[in-house]
């Protein structure tokens, strides 16, 4: 799944380049293996939650006979497949880098032009489902100029094309965002609703509330009393209510920290590129808030 | 895209936390039928919203957005009342109905 270790030798293309620092060059490339990982993770966490969506349809489905047939099917396994979709761009992307091993073999060149053309007909199949074609065509054009710039052995051009298609990519994202978090809020409103319909319906078992009470002493419980039991699921209601809200809040500041993540990754392949400094060499931290995310995706 | 999707969120998500409420209420199988056809129907529309492109300059959207949002807010009212499950079920059609509509000028 991940060869974002090929991304690694970008700092070759910029240590040849004559960038300033090398530290620099190294550190801007541990970054872009750091952040194409987190991005890979993200599609396929997405993925992961449009194909546990359909599940729970057909759970709703089987609890409430609420119909779940085609178009919504479709629609839903489309979307995953959209998510695939950018998860493999994310990839192929890395590939792209890695082909800057040894710039000066035709071989590496001719990997560049390989990657280059899957990568653009990946992009080509996701731009007819996005409002983002606007950045979708700025990568493409960047691409097309970091292949002629490879082919030529132009290490300084590669590398602004290289930040060009990372710049793309970071607008390609945020026009998207939204949408994520449209995706991520119905999941979890819909897992949300079916478990707060188990609880009315009184199909949980109230004692796993009352554990935290009995543990220490090696109790186990049996919650029978239906007064109790009725306050209880009241708690479970709230608590169902509250970590819904919480999943929401922290996809939202995932999506965000993705963005941020992808705009310094852009800004600093940039400034070495142009034989800048940079300002710091550690991988941007709003990438902690993408791998909290990523994490809570069970079966990813 | 923004507004014009946030209408049909506020219908669909909506929906999805009633669903089990006014599947209590209904009466009759009839009702109850008439209730589901909508969800799905609101469910259908977010779907074919999603991820497209919604170009809010339009007058017909931002029409159809006003239009919506005034229908989900009495869809709302009703559910809190729950008083005449046929009468929230009426509302819900016509919410459903333009959010339908609306989901037309979502373009690939």
């Amino acid at each position: 799944m991940r060869r974002v270790s090929h991304l690694l030798p970008l700092c070759v293309l910029l240590l040849v380049n004559g960038c300033k620092t090398s530290e620099d060059a190294t550190a801007a490339a541990t970054q872009m293996t750091t952040t194409a990982s987190a991005l890979v993770d993200y599609y396929a966490a997405l993925e992961k939650l449009m194909k546990k969506t359909d599940e729970l349809n057909r759970l709703q489905e089987a609890m409430l006979t609420i119909p779940y047939q085609q178009p919504d099917r479709k629609q839903i396994a489309d979307q995953a497949a959209e998510f695939e979709k950018r998860e493999q761009m994310a990839e192929e992307l890395t590939q792209l880098a890695g082909a800057f091993t040894s710039l000066a073999s035709p071989a590496a060149a001719q990997a560049a032009t390989d990657s280059t053309t899957k990568l653009q007909t990946e992009l080509a199949s996701i731009k007819q489902l996005t409002p983002a074609t606007d950045e979708i065509n700025a990568m493409t054009g960047a691409m097309q100029l970091l292949v002629s710039a490879i082919q030529q052995h132009k290490e300084r051009e590669a590398a602004k094309a290289m930040a060009a298609t990372l710049t793309g990519l970071d607008g390609f994202f945020l026009k998207e965002m939204r949408a994520n978090e449209s995706l991520d809020s119905q999941f979890v409103t819909l897992a949300g609703s079916l478990a707060t319909n188990l609880v009315d319906q009184g199909q949980i078992d109230e004692s796993s509330y009352v554990q935290d009470a009995l543990g220490s002493f090696d109790l186990t419980a049996r919650v029978t009393d239906p007064g109790i039991k009725a306050r209880i699921d009241v708690l479970a209601k709230a608590h169902i209510a509250a970590r819904g809200d919480a999943e929401k809040r922290r996809f939202a500041r995932a999506s965000t920290g993705m963005e941020q993540a992808l705009a310094e990754m852009a800004r600093r392949v940039n400034t070495v590129a142009s034989d800048k400094a940079m300002k710091s060499r550690l991988a941007p931290p709003s990438l902690a808030d993408v791998a909290k995310w990523t994490a809570e995706i069970p079966g990813k | 895209m923004g507004d014009a999707l946030s209408t049909i969120e506020a219908l669909y998500f909506g929906l999805q936390q009633q669903v089990g409420m006014i599947s209590l209420a209904t009466t009759t199988q009839a009702e109850k039928d008439r209730f589901m056809t909508q969800y799905v129907a609101a469910r259908t529309a977010y779907w074919a919203c999603i991820n497209k492109m919604f170009h809010d300059d339009d007058p017909q959207v931002a029409t159809l957005t006003r239009q919506l949002k005034d229908a989900t807010t009495q869809v709302s009212k009703a559910e809190a009342e729950m008083g005449n499950i046929s009468k929230v079920i009426d509302n819900i059609t016509q919410a459903v109905t333009i959010a339908a509509q609306l989901s037309t000028f979502a373009a690939g």
